[in-house]
């Protein structure tokens, strides 16, 4: 199970992802809940892959789709850092990557367990 | 009769499906495509009105695709949907015809609020009343609803929430926080919304009109009443009447307000015969307006009549990178329409941005960005394109070095241990502000809460028996 407080530091209140699957309905929930997974394990991939060595399209592009998708589910702090790396990819800042990376990708993490904990669990669904 | 169909042309298959849930729940039919190609087909196939497009797509870029659709069928209406830090994209696009847009990630309201624009759905009534009674902007253009912090997604359920009932809504909260424009949204959100929504300024009217412009007045009832004229509660009638700095209206006047919701009928000044009229007030105030009954400036019963669904805009601290979001929407606006052309903010500007009290809030970033576009050609919005007096009037001041090595009594956390929690936080205020020189503002910006929220905290000490 998804350790609390790593939660808290991704998803400090889960008004707006409730509030989404509660608009979504049961059905169209459970199909919301697996296209997110889908998108962000992409996304986690691809910026893996995007600074080994960097590539900044890659790394722009990636970003971007986590900044709306941190956004989209109320992950407001994984929404920040992901701005940050969007815009460190616009400047070709290489300097902060790795620390917004090491920030980033466990909090990442923890939010694709959390929404696959969700998916697995359809009864505990708004 | 149904409402066409709006085309979302979006790639990502979960933001696809969030857009599609959102406007769904509101009512909408929505087609989906999730490649220009796709999309273009299906607006070929069966234009669309209002179309949601993505500008950053697998297969073509958004704003080529959007030109065609345009070509199509130049009264479609196209949201585009832009990525945090691609202003310039977002200005390419609005110079290019598009209606709207939107960047990522965008709350719920907001995006609904872009698609009623767009539809035409939304909009106010202008009353022919004295240039004092006012109808305000739609919201689109201004910036305090833009922002997707807790706090304003809070705000935005509470309206969503309330809009819909008659029930008097009591506005509060600093200058500049748009207090006006949560009005405005109670009432385009309402049954009413088609209805006129009237603005009257209690503060700036001489209080000896006040009464002839809130109810009306009869021709010759007084010297200069040349000619009959409603006032705003009747111009008010099928919708809202927005009464701001309801506090600093005068006693005699509130008497008559307070009968007003009680019938729900005005009589003109010079009239014999009332009238019966249809509105929902909604009022704000910048005050304390509990402070206000305390010391007998307005009446009590008036106060529990109106404070029925009290609403408190956040100051713009407390709501997070809003201000960054704030301030690149309007750089996109405010650049459009000075003929500039913007990339965004840098880095600095964002830190700085983010590290300010902003103590105007969203009126003062608005006009930072106003100052910059106006005084600059374009390109990047530095830290030397900034007005000079912005630290200064925003009581901010550089970050002094703590002297980590020698921590007094107040800052260390073992001086806590073994205080309750109450205790503890009368430690750590009575410490902020003795560092601040007694300051409450200072020191409710440093400990990020209201300064009410102080004043209350220090009263209830001098209230506990030493």
């Amino acid at each position: 199970m998804t350790d609390p407080s790593a939660l808290l530091a991704v998803l400090p209140g889960d008004q707006t992802f409730r509030r989404l699957l509660q608009l979504a309905g049961p059905q169209t929930g459970a199909d919301l809940l697996a296209r997110l997974v889908e998108d962000l394990l992409a996304v986690q991939g691809g910026l893996i892959i995007a600074v080994t060595p960097v590539d900044w399209d890659a790394l722009r592009a990636h970003s971007h789709v986590l900044v709306a998708l941190a956004g989209a589910v109320g992950a407001t702090p994984l929404q920040t850092l992901a701005e940050d790396l969007n815009r460190a990819a616009n400047v070709q800042q290489a300097a902060v990557i790795p620390a917004l990376m090491d920030k980033a990708l466990p909090r990442l993490a923890t939010l694709i367990e959390y929404i696959s904990e969700q998916h697995a669990r359809p009864d505990q669904m708004p | 009769m149904t409402d066409p169909a709006l085309l979302l042309i979006e790639d990502t298959p979960s933001l696809q499906l969030v857009y599609a849930t959102v406007l769904k729940s509101a009512g909408h039919t929505v087609r989906m495509a999730s490649s220009a190609a796709e999309g273009l087909e299906m607006f070929l196939a069966e234009p669309a009105r209002v179309v949601l497009l993505d500008l950053l797509l697998p297969d073509r870029d958004g704003l080529a695709l959007m030109q065609d659709l345009l070509t199509h069928q130049p009264e479609a209406r196209v949201i585009v949907i832009t990525a945090h830090g691609s202003i310039n994209k977002a200005v390419e696009a609005m110079r290019a015809g598009a209606h709207e847009f939107l960047v990522k990630p965008f709350d719920e309201a907001r995006l609904l609020g872009a698609v009623e624009n767009a539809k035409g759905g939304r909009g106010t009534r202008r009353a022919a009343t004295a240039s004092v009674v006012k109808v305000t902007p739609a919201p689109a253009s201004s910036g305090a609803f833009i922002g997707t912090s807790e706090a304003m997604a809070r705000i935005h359920a509470k309206i969503a929430s309330v809009a819909r009932s008659m029930a008097t809504v009591f506005i509060t909260g600093e200058s500049g926080t748009g207090k006006e424009l949560c009005a405005l949204a109670v009432h385009g959100n309402s049954t009413r919304a088609n209805g006129p929504f009237i603005a009257l300024n209690c503060g700036a009217i001489p209080q000896d009109l006040l009464e002839s412009e809130v109810f009306g007045h009869m021709k010759g009832s007084f010297t200069g009443a040349i000619s009959d004229k409603p006032g705003a509660a009747t111009a008010a009638d099928g919708g809202t009447l927005f009464l701001d700095e309801i506090c600093e209206m005068a006693p005699a006047l509130q008497t008559k307000l307070l009968r007003f919701l009680q019938t729900s009928t005005v009589q003109p000044v010079g009239s014999t015969r009332p009238r019966k009229v249809n509105v929902r007030i909604v009022c704000a105030t910048n005050r304390d307006p509990l402070d206000a009954v305390r010391r007998g400036h307005f009446r009590e019963d008036l106060y529990y009549r109106l404070y029925v669904v009290p609403i408190h805009m956040p100051p713009l601290r407390d709501r997070g990178t809003d201000v960054i979001e704030i301030a690149e929407t309007a750089l996109v606006r405010f650049a459009e329409e000075e003929g500039r052309r913007f990339i965004g903010l840098t880095p600095d500007v964002i830190a700085l941005f983010r590290r300010l009290p902003w103590p105007g809030n969203v009126r003062q970033v608005l006009n930072v960005i106003r100052n910059v576009v106006v005084l600059n050609e374009g390109g990047w919005v530095t830290l030397d394109t900034l007005p000079e007096d912005l630290t200064q009037s925003s009581g901010w001041t550089a970050p002094q070095p703590v002297a980590l090595n020698a921590p007094t009594e107040a800052s260390t956390i073992d001086s806590l241990v073994g205080m309750t929690l109450a205790e503890a936080e009368r430690a750590v205020i009575t410490a902020t502000l003795a560092r601040h020189g007694g300051s409450i503002p200072k020191a409710s910006r440093v400990l990020a809460v209201s300064p009410s929220t102080l004043y209350r905290k220090i009263e209830s000490w001098a209230k506990e028996p030493s």
